[in-house]
This record gives structure tokens, C-alpha cells and sequence, in this order.
């Protein structure tokens, strides 16, 4: 097995994309692994890699082009509207942690500058576990997005003014749902994830539930072939999960 | 960047403005037709809208994201384009991501940060430089460069490396 000396000699051949057979497959297990000297050496090769698109003769869009984008996310932001929570909720709601923050801490203070010193160092370091799950997760969710090959497949609601949720599956990188402005559901419910083979009954690809403001990034464990799949659909299920689903899904993409 | 997460789509206007040129060089560089290209940029930038909450500005500049995007999404197209004309059922598509606040600082340094990059690039050897854009311009592998240049592999992997870590050198000179 290779070592990070070994391998950095491949770098910035792997972020090109040149990098191919056994040395591709070495360099890729070593990064799954989560080395961290490689992970950042090869972040560094990408944004390397990435300065190489000032080779390209410079040339100028069509002004139609500026028009067609914003007229397209226009559409999409007013479907999204009727979820927008006004920024007057949020500032009360933030309002309200500070100030409950602000009590524990009075509380705290009183019962002891020590123990108010353990709980602060206790807080932080779950502060600290909670941020590097969530950067471990965003930079696989990147890492997803990012890499040639990965395929889009989005799902479209069934029922207006849904927002439509993506999904991004790479063959050796796995499967992430991407989404804005999803509804929560209620306690006892959760969104279910279902692979729709070709042949056979819908799999279970996981649940999940928006974060506060809607927002939605879940990777799942994939235990379906995605190569077999015919489309990826999303229906409402208990909060545990259903072996099969039990209401019609309310978003279905196709996988081409 | 935070108006872009908060579905703002000025702010999606803003960064079009700001590196919609150089994407769309690349990416008609890369699909050689403009109405390709402006598709492909299209469909980039839709993608850094949907998928704005992922960014971090921690992990640098927007616009390395955005040429990531790009060209694995035109040489993806392009790959299509190709399997199709063998008729071949496997299908290729792609993928979004990134975004970013305007910075005027930046738009000084990329400036200067592009003229090294083709004066670098260009004072090398014609075969090494060649290596290096069929790499990057049109998705070649090791073996797939060494066939079109008919050069030993072992001699493309060394042009590409020492090229790029001889442009690393030149960027990162203060």
C-alpha cells in the first residue's frame, strides 16, 4: 500500500483527470480513507488544475444568455415564495437562543466559575465534533458534485408549489439529495428516499428531515444498485421508516 | 454569497456578471460550438444556484470551483456527444455547485494570476504544453496523450507533472 510521499507524485494528474489504472484506484481507496495530507494536497491541485482555464481564448457570451438564467431561477424563486419565512421570525427566533443563552450562562455563573468553565470547554468540544461531522459531510457532499462523471437526476414534485429536489449520483462516489425550502414533516413522519429498480419492488435508500430553514443534504448508504435504477423517488413515511412505501411518493426523477 | 443562499437571484446576476466571460471561454474552448457553450454555462450556473448552501468560502475562491465545474461538465457533454456517434447506450451528464461574493481585489489578482498562466504555459516546449491542454481542453488520459503524441508515457506523465509544478511556482511568487 502507498504511502502520502508515494502518492503525491499524483496529485495534480488525478485532479487533470489524467491519472488512470492502478494508480488512479491506489491514489482514490487513499483519499476515501480520509488521509488528511492528501486531501488538502489535492484540493490545492484542483485549484492548480482549475488556473489552467485562462489557456482558453477569451470570448464573450451572448446577452441573451444573462437573460435566460435569471429569467429561469425568477420562475423558481416564485414557486419558492409561499415557503419563505419572513426575516422578522428568524430575528425573533435568533433573539430568543441569545437570550436563552444569556440566562444559562447568569445561572451558570452563579453556581460556580469552574463549573461554568468544565461546561463551557464540554460545549465546545461537542461544538467542535458537530462542526467537523458537518465539514465531513459537506466535503463529501462537494466531493460528489464536483467530480466528472456524476449524473443529475431531478425530482420533479407531483403536487405545486414543492420545490424540486436533485440528487447527484457518482458511480464510485455515491449518491447526494440536494434541496431548498422543503417542508418539514411532522414529528411522527420523515421524508423516505426510495431506488426504483427496473424490475422489483421500490428499495429503501434512508430517511431524512429538512434543517431549520428547509434545507436539505443527506447522503445515503446506498444498499441498491444505482446502475439498475429507474428512477429515485421521495414519499412521506413514519419517522423510522417503511420497508416498502405507504403513501404515493411526492417527488419521482427518472434516472436516464 | 449569502444573498445567493438566501435565493436572492440579483445575487445570482452578480456573480454571472463577474465570471461568466472566463467560464464561457473555457467551456467554448472545450465544446468548440457557442451554442453549446452557452448551454453548458447555463446549466452551471443553474446548478451553483440550487447548490449555494454548499459552498465554502473556507476552501477559497468561487471562480476554481466554477472552471471545476465547467469543464467537467463540458468534457462530460463532449464525451456524450462522442459515445452517441459510436452508438453506444451509456450516457454521461453532470453536475453544479459554489458560488461567491463579488471581490474588486480579486478581479486584480486574477488578472495578473491569467497572464502568468499563459506565459508560463506558453514558454514550454511545444510537446509538454500540447500534453498538457489535451489533458486539460480535452479530457486525455496518460495513455490516451502518450497515443495521440506518440511519445513513452513515462514521458508525458513527466511533461505534465514538471509543467504544473512549474506553474505552481510562478502563482505562488509574490
Amino acid at each position: 500500500m502507498a504511502d502520502c510521499e508515494q502518492l503525491r507524485q499524483h496529485y495534480e494528474a488525478h485532479a487533470l483527470g489524467a491519472l488512470e489504472g492502478e494508480e488512479r484506484v491506489e491514489l482514490d481507496a487513499h483519499l476515501a480513507r480520509g488521509c488528511p495530507v492528501c486531501t488538502a494536497e489535492m484540493e490545492r491541485a484542483r485549484w492548480l488544475v482549475a488556473q489552467l482555464a485562462y489557456l482558453a481564448p477569451e470570448a464573450e457570451p451572448s446577452g441573451r444568455l444573462r437573460r435566460k438564467l435569471l429569467e429561469a431561477v425568477g420562475g423558481q424563486r416564485a414557486l419558492e415564495r409561499r415557503a419563505w419565512i419572513p426575516a422578522w421570525a428568524w430575528a425573533g427566533a435568533v433573539a430568543l437562543v441569545l437570550l436563552t443563552v444569556f440566562s444559562v450562562r447568569e445561572a451558570r455563573r452563579v453556581q460556580g466559575e469552574l463549573a461554568a468553565l468544565q461546561e463551557q470547554v464540554r460545549a465546545a468540544r461537542e461544538q467542535n465534533r458537530a462542526l467537523e461531522s458537518d465539514r465531513q459531510l459537506y466535503q463529501r457532499a462537494l466531493a460528489i458534485l464536483s467530480a466528472a462523471g456524476t449524473r443529475e437526476v431531478a425530482l420533479k414534485p407531483g403536487q405545486a408549489p414543492l420545490p424540486e429536489v436533485h440528487a447527484y449520483w457518482n458511480a464510485e462516489l455515491g449518491l447526494v439529495v440536494s434541496g431548498h425550502h422543503i417542508p418539514t414533516p411532522a414529528a411522527d413522519r420523515a421524508w423516505q428516499l426510495w431506488v426504483v429498480p427496473k424490475k422489483g419492488k421500490p428499495i429503501s435508500a434512508g430517511i431524512f428531515r429538512p434543517g431549520t430553514e428547509g434545507q436539505v443534504l443527506f447522503l445515503p448508504q446506498l444498499e441498491a444498485r444505482m446502475a439498475d435504477a429507474a428512477a429515485l423517488a421521495i414519499s412521506e413515511e413514519p419517522a423510522a421508516g417503511s420497508p416498502q412505501p405507504t403513501t404515493t411518493p411526492l417527488w419521482v426523477g427518472p434516472v436516464s | 454569497m449569502d444573498q445567493l443562499v438566501r435565493r436572492v437571484p440579483e445575487a445570482l446576476g452578480v456573480l454571472y456578471d463577474r465570471h461568466a466571460r472566463a467560464v464561457y471561454s473555457l467551456v467554448l474552448r472545450i465544446a468548440q460550438q457557442a451554442a453549446s457553450a452557452e448551454e453548458i454555462v447555463q446549466d452551471v450556473f443553474l446548478q451553483v444556484w440550487r447548490n449555494a448552501h454548499l459552498y465554502q468560502p473556507s476552501r477559497g475562491p468561487v471562480e476554481p470551483w466554477l472552471f471545476t465545474l465547467a469543464r467537467n461538465r463540458a468534457l462530460d457533454q463532449m464525451r456524450l456527444k462522442r459515445e452517441k456517434q459510436r452508438r453506444r447506450e451509456e450516457t454521461l451528464e453532470s453536475q453544479p455547485l459554489a458560488c461567491a461574493a463579488p471581490n474588486p481585489e480579486l478581479l486584480v489578482d486574477r488578472q495578473r494570476r491569467a497572464e502568468r498562466v499563459r506565459s508560463l504555459i506558453g514558454s514550454l516546449p511545444v510537446p509538454q504544453r500540447k500534453a498538457i491542454e489535451l489533458a486539460f481542453f480535452e479530457g486525455m488520459t496518460h495513455s490516451e496523450i502518450a497515443k495521440a503524441l506518440q511519445e513513452p508515457l513515462g514521458t508525458v506523465k513527466s511533461w505534465i507533472r514538471t509543467g504544473l509544478l512549474r506553474l505552481r511556482e510562478a502563482l505562488e511568487e509574490a
